[in-house]
């Protein structure tokens, strides 16, 4: 089970079904679908996995092994230099969903109408806004944020917001927003839910 | 087609005890996985007389969708606001929703599930936020004609970024778990719908 012929069919699984559940969502997904697009024959699929939910779950660890964000820890140096991490932040984040916006719907139907899947999403939310938390710190630490509602809270708050108009931009909405814009509208929010003055204003107020 | 039988008393129960059974199978089981077997037996009826009242399991749900989606946004509907100032009348609001968000929080998710792949409760969803957001852009605007909004700040725009904020949060908190406490939420939410609109240092 263990021997590169068998992760090769297995990594095929992977890339079959990732490919699958974009295009047909979850409930639109056959395990004989993820099979036929991954090459391999129909009974090898129960070799590697129990499940279609758990397929998905694997699906979804890959997706998050490739992920940059775990050093993403904001500088409390100036405002300019905030703001410039929130947009790098923010950049990465519309185009990692841009990119795969149609697998997020497959997983949020999941989540929606699976147990299994939708502890997995929760916790996976859970901790992407702790790690939000635990980014925006140093700002807060050293004053450049004010925000006027608890940490956690807030980085609950600017997750949801981002998820849910990312959401509308990239799934709703028939013309897609453009990507430079969609990181403009978030930066604009994030810095005004932080109250973290934009360095064009602070010389306003 | 309802036939003769539907309209009879005795119809209108059994139609009313179907539309009951389909609400509790749908959310313990989900859109997808409920079957119209599984509610006729919820309901203690046939198969046969599931098809006397609803043409399939789309329009029952849709029958639901329309009574729960009208609460949810039927609590927001503008009262006697115009005299309550503006951070008063956002915190209203926000408890209102939250409040009847938590109480269908398990039927909001079968509708959440369902618009992620049909066009119908898909429609039906966009329609109501296109008007909630719109009434919230008119609010933000008739703030900023009597002076307590900044005039740059683009209403529609903000308007979108709070909807989005305020839906999103009550679905992590109700539809995944971990509910907060329902006064604070709508409290702190406010605060942030007032920083947004520049509102919150002027106190």
């Amino acid at each position: 089970m263990r021997d590169s012929q068998s992760g090769t069919a297995r990594d095929a699984l992977l890339l079959g079904a990732a490919k699958v559940f974009a295009d047909k969502g979850f409930f639109g997904t056959r395990i004989t679908d993820i099979t036929k697009q991954a090459g391999v024959s129909a009974g090898s699929f129960y070799t590697y996995f129990e499940s279609k939910e758990a397929i998905l779950g694997a699906v979804m660890d890959s997706f998050r092994s490739g992920d940059p964000s775990t050093a993403a820890i904001a500088p409390a140096t100036s405002a300019d230099a905030a703001e410039q991490w929130l947009r790098d932040a923010l950049t990465t984040a519309v185009e990692k969903f841009a990119d795969n916006a149609r697998m997020w719907r497959a997983v949020q139907q999941a989540a929606l109408g699976t147990d299994e899947i939708r502890v997995r999403v929760r916790d996976q939310q859970d901790e992407v806004v702790a790690s939000v938390a635990v980014g925006l710190a140093p700002l807060i630490e050293c004053g450049l944020a004010r925000p006027g509602t608890p940490a956690e809270f807030v980085a609950r708050a600017l997750v949801a917001m981002t998820e849910e108009s990312l959401f509308q931009w990239y799934l709703l909405q028939e013309e897609p927003v453009a990507r430079d814009v969609a990181v403009d509208r978030l930066v604009w929010a994030w810095l005004r839910l932080l109250r973290l003055q934009p360095a064009g204003e602070a010389a306003r107020a | 087609m309802p036939d003769e039988s539907a309209r009879t008393r005795q119809g209108l129960r059994t139609r009313g005890a179907l539309l009951r059974a389909g609400r509790q199978v749908l959310e313990q089981r989900g859109y997808h996985k409920t079957r119209i077997a599984d509610i006729t037996k919820q309901a203690s009826t046939s198969v046969g007389t599931f098809y006397l009242h609803f043409k399939d399991k789309d329009e029952l749900f849709r029958q639901l969708l329309i009574a729960v989606e009208d609460e949810v946004y039927g609590e927001l509907s503008p009262r006697r606001t115009e005299a309550v100032d503006p951070p008063q009348r956002i915190e209203e609001t926000n408890r209102l929703y939250l409040q009847a968000f938590q109480r269908n929080a398990q039927f909001w998710r079968v509708i959440e599930e369902a618009s992620l792949s049909d066009p119908e409760p898909r429609r039906v969803l966009d329609e109501r936020l296109r008007l909630y957001r719109s009434r919230t852009e008119r609010a933000i605007t008739r703030w900023q004609a009597a002076g307590v909004v900044d005039q740059d700040l683009d209403a529609t725009l903000a308007a979108a970024m709070l909807g989005s904020m305020t839906e999103r949060c009550a679905y992590h908190w109700f539809v995944f778990g971990n509910a907060p406490d329902l006064e604070d939420a709508a409290r702190h939410l406010t605060t942030l719908w007032l920083d947004m609109l520049g509102m919150a240092t002027t106190a």
